[in-house]
């Protein structure tokens, strides 16, 4: 900026924002705090962070074992995982399709496109509960995966995205004899990287997140994703042993925590994509 | 030999080889859209005029009136009525908030990555798992908010247990979550801005910091504040976790939001055909959120 | 008099990068003077620090005789024309015109989009504004385009409500940073004459920042040429052009480039190149220098003389009005090129070696640090070819 602020200035704005801060990470302290604690400390009604009685092993050893925490995490993992590659393998030809080729029915497909945008997966639930039902998917991490295959989010973002790269690249690719399905995947998905990894990381949270799709057609603990598995272990819990609740809900958020801190960048520049092209 | 039949190529806008290989390229698409969202919806609409119920065969057709029955609901009227209040409650403080503190971000050099990162942090962390948090925070008697509050001499408030508050307590999980996202989006228009806009602005006689948003700033981040907006408001609306986890619509339905009352009806009471229904007036209010802020908003957004 | 505007030994870095050194420039009232140098060279930066919208590290900047390194850029009454315009995009044309205005003339509370206008006097004051920005628009031609956003105008239109915003408050100097760099080239030489004319009319001191030596010269009353975050030197078009005191003004002003050849001083005063006298007058120890030419002082013949440079040529580029020789230098192989009249140039077309020469005052000479030296006059038609 031209003129500098004046040291008051500064020492303001950085003490707002430090107190922002720490609101924000009050949560975050206590979690971790209280999941050291054994019950009487916890109810003790103190704000002590550092535990008087040491309780780290019994609180996360309940929250490994009370449900099968590992392997609920494990579920997560392959879901998201399943779940990210379906929607770009998918959507982006399809993408590719209505961005870069002239065919009739374009008009009708990104109308679909923009209808799917609007209607949640929540308002639809009910038939595709009663499809999952009839063909005998419930309970299986497959019905996780299948309904969400279809991303028209991934569609739009890479539609936009892809009308953007120059028509040059595709007319010497078609040149150079490749057919259009090796465009898509040997010069588009290479090129279209930044949106592609924006995409995932959308993907990935909002699918980690989930509750309420598996709330309905997962009912054993064994394939449960964490936020239900969390939710079982709620219920599992005699009485308020929030000692254990803290360790589960640190174990269960950990993962992505620490993807993010890992790859801020990636995260952040995925959100500023797709906010800009949204 | 036969000679070669004239090629009479027909004046057609499309190319054929173009038209085969698109086709090929959203075919699994087209059958995807179809079975998961095409059907479902035609299906859910179909269910939203009859009284049906998962289990119970044989069910009526009722038209018009399920949705006339379905507003005079007095459950689905507060479900209704909640989320308003939910969604009024969360959206204009998570975008005002995330819109000052990234002005305060963006004008600090140093730690802006830091803090950017710190105030993301909700976003990355499993809501389930983060209310369940917050439960602890507030809890009555032993939640660190309330030995706050105590600390300062105030009185405790009942955040989750009453029905005058439990919406406010949710609401400010809410805005604590939806905070980190608004604020990164805020900061990308605000780095977007043409720097030499500022210098104009100074050299045109704009002084006070007040001034130069006015001048500068509030204008520039027309695109990125409709945006945040919208979508802040539609994922206030959307509003499922918090309350599954924490109230189950209680205490004393004082929570019963849009969804979680679908969720109810459809999967706990297996009443799916008011289900239906109120998911189609949930996807009516959605759409209706999206036209008025693209009609009124877009008329005072500037493109540059 | 004090200086309009004057520069006092400017300095400044970012970091350990020093982009401007001890800078020095002053200018008289309504003069234009037209900085130039190749990009990143800190032009722009001088005129920023000269805006106010950058501090110097050290120096001064002073306008009219009084000190304004302290004050802000809002209150030192200078105009600046950017060069992506840096026109308000929500504003219509007429709105970005009255800004300035707006803001020197009425309070915060009169600026206030409905209610400000309720009292007679902000009635009064909006339309006076309002009548300066028309008169303006008038002399710009571009009242047609007064009610139009700058989205729906072109570069040029753009330009024109730029310099608009500049005129309207009658600063007491102009700042122009490359305003005519995103113009395509008809446009540019278009505009370059109706900037010069608003300078007359206006009568403003005027500091021009621009990377095209060609713009510089054509438009300046002085110009200051820049390389390296300092100023080389401070002269008119004339004599940067015919005159110029460093090797690096030399190569940059001009095109095409000005011919650079190896020579050597000898004792006793006579310059050599290649082994060739060229001429005598040089003072100083025997020393190896850069003799320049400039393409249309090399005179050609395909007879050699005493003291002719032998020279290949390349190829002849046909041109129209002139007709440019490529040529190599026979002993260094330097590259070498020449402006020549078309029927001159056909005597040559089929020959491959030439012979060159200029005359001596035409011949500059550098020294190895880059600054001129020049012969000792004593012939007085010589002298008065150096008071151009």
């Amino acid at each position: 900026m031209m003129t500098p602020s004046s040291p008051l200035v500064r020492l303001v704005r950085l003490g707002v924002l430090a107190f922002g801060a720490a609101i924000i990470l009050f949560p975050y302290v206590f979690m971790i705090s209280a999941s050291l604690k054994p019950p009487e400390d916890v109810f003790s009604a103190s704000l002590s962070l550092w535990p008087e009685h040491f309780s780290a092993y019994e609180n996360y050893s309940k929250a490994l074992t009370r449900i099968p925490m590992l392997r609920i995490l494990l579920n997560g993992a392959l879901v998201c995982t399943a779940i990210v590659i379906f929607q770009i393998l998918f959507a982006l030809p399809a993408a590719y399709a209505l961005a870069k080729l002239r065919f009739p029915g374009r008009g009708l497909l990104f109308g679909l496109v923009m209808l799917g945008l609007l209607v949640p997966i929540h308002a639809i639930s009910i038939p595709l509960y009663a499809a999952a039902q009839i063909s005998g998917l419930l309970n299986t991490l497959a019905v996780l995966v299948i309904p969400f295959t279809l991303s028209v989010f991934a569609m739009f973002l890479f539609r936009q995205f892809i009308k953007a790269m120059p028509d040059e690249l595709i007319h010497a690719a078609r040149m150079d004899g490749l057919s259009e399905a090796a465009i898509v995947w040997r010069i588009i998905l290479p090129n279209a990287w930044p949106a592609a990894s924006a995409f995932a990381i959308f993907s990935v949270v909002a699918h980690w997140n989930d509750l309420y799709w598996p709330l309905i057609t997962i009912s054993k603990t064994q394939l449960a994703t964490p936020p239900l598995g969390l939710l079982f272990f709620r219920s599992a819990e005699v009485g308020d042993d929030y000692g254990a609740l803290m360790a589960a809900t640190l174990i269960v958020t950990l993962p992505l925590i620490l993807f993010f801190l890992f790859a801020q960048k990636l995260f952040i520049e995925g959100v500023t994509m797709t906010g800009l092209k949204g | 030999m036969q000679p070669e039949a004239t090629k009479t190529r027909r004046l057609s806008r499309f190319d054929y080889r173009e038209v085969r290989a698109a086709l090929l390229l959203c075919a699994p698409t087209a059958v995807l859209m179809l079975a998961l969202l095409v059907l479902p919806t035609l299906a859910v609409f179909a269910l939203s005029f009859t009284d049906a119920e998962l289990g119970v065969p044989g069910f009526q057709f009722l038209g018009f009136g399920a949705y006339a029955d379905l507003f005079a609901d007095k459950g689905f009227i507060r479900a209704f009525r909640n989320t308003t209040v939910y969604v009024a409650l969360v959206a204009p403080a998570s975008v005002i908030i995330g819109l000052v503190l990234a002005l305060l971000i963006e004008s600090e050099v140093r730690g802006r990555a830091f803090f950017r990162s710190v105030y993301f942090l909700p976003v990355v962390s499993l809501t389930v798992a983060m209310a369940s948090v917050w439960q602890y925070l507030m809890h009555p008697s032993f939640g660190p908010m309330n030995l706050v509050l105590q600390r300062f001499g105030l009185p405790s408030i009942n955040w989750l247990g009453s029905s005058d508050n439990v919406l406010i307590a949710l609401a400010l999980i809410g805005i604590w979550q939806a905070l980190g996202f608004n604020l990164v989006l805020f900061l990308a228009g605000l780095t977007s801005i043409n720097r030499d806009l500022y210098a104009a602005a100074e050299m045109d006689g704009v002084r006070s910091a007040w001034s130069r948003f006015w001048t500068v700033t509030w204008p520039m981040l027309g695109p990125t504040t409709l945006f945040v907006v919208t979508i802040t408001m539609i994922n206030a609306v959307k509003v499922f976790e918090t309350v599954a986890t924490l109230t189950q619509g209680g205490p004393s339905k004082a929570s019963e939001v849009l969804l979680y009352t679908i969720y109810k009806e459809g999967f706990v009471y297996l009443h799916i055909g008011v289900a239906s229904a109120m998911a189609v007036v949930f996807v009516a209010v959605l759409l209706v959120l999206l036209l008025i802020q693209t009609k009124v908003l877009e008329k005072q957004v500037h493109y540059t | 008099m004090a200086p309009a505007l004057a520069l006092k030994h400017v300095s400044k870095a970012f970091g350990p990068q020093s982009v401007l050194r001890d800078v020095s420039i002053e200018a008289e009232a309504g003069e234009f003077i037209a900085l130039v140098g190749p990009s990143g060279c800190g032009k722009s930066t001088l005129l920023r620090i000269a805006a106010g919208l950058e501090r110097a590290d050290m120096g001064q900047v002073s306008l009219a005789g009084t000190d304004v390194t302290e004050t802000r850029a809002a209150d030192r009454d200078m105009a600046m024309v950017f060069q992506s315009y840096a026109l308000y995009p929500h504003l219509t044309a007429r709105q970005n015109i009255a800004l300035p205005l707006a803001m020197r003339r009425l309070s915060a509370l009169e600026r206030l989009p409905l209610m400000g206008r309720l009292t007679p006097a902000a009635r009064a004051k909006y339309a006076s504004i309002m009548a300066d920005v028309e008169r303006t628009a008038d002399a710009l031609r571009i009242t047609e385009l007064l009610d139009r956003k700058p989205g729906e105008m072109s570069g040029g239109q753009r330009q024109r409500v730029a310099l608009g915003r500049a005129i309207v408050r009658r600063p007491k100097a102009f700042l122009m940073d490359e305003p005519l760099s995103n113009l395509d080239a008809a446009l540019r030489v278009h505009m370059r004459a109706e900037i010069v004319s608003l300078h007359r009319a206006a009568g403003v001191v005027t500091f021009y920042v621009t990377h095209d030596q060609e713009e510089a010269l054509g438009m300046a009353d002085r110009v200051a040429v820049m390389i390296g975050g300092r100023i080389l030197q401070i002269a008119s078009p004339e004599v940067i052009y015919k005159d110029p005191e460093h090797i690096d003004v030399a190569s940059f002003i001009g095109s095409p480039k000005i011919n650079l050849l190896s020579g050597k001083i000898v004792q006793g005063g006579s310059l050599f190149h290649a082994g060739r006298n060229l001429f005598s007058g040089f003072g100083g120890p025997e020393r190896e220098v850069s003799i320049g030419i400039r393409p249309e002082h090399l005179f050609l013949s395909s007879e050699a003389h005493e003291g002719s440079i032998p020279l290949f040529l390349e190829r002849l580029e046909f041109l129209g009005f002139e007709v440019i020789a490529h040529l190599k230098d026979q002993i260094d192989g330097r590259a070498l090129i020449a402006r020549l009249e078309p029927d001159y140039a056909s005597d040559f077309s089929g020959a491959n070696e030439l012979f060159a020469s200029a005359a001596d005052h035409q011949m500059m000479v550098f020294e190895t640090d880059g600054s001129r030296v020049r012969a000792m006059v004593s012939d007085a038609h010589e002298a008065a070819s150096y008071a151009a």
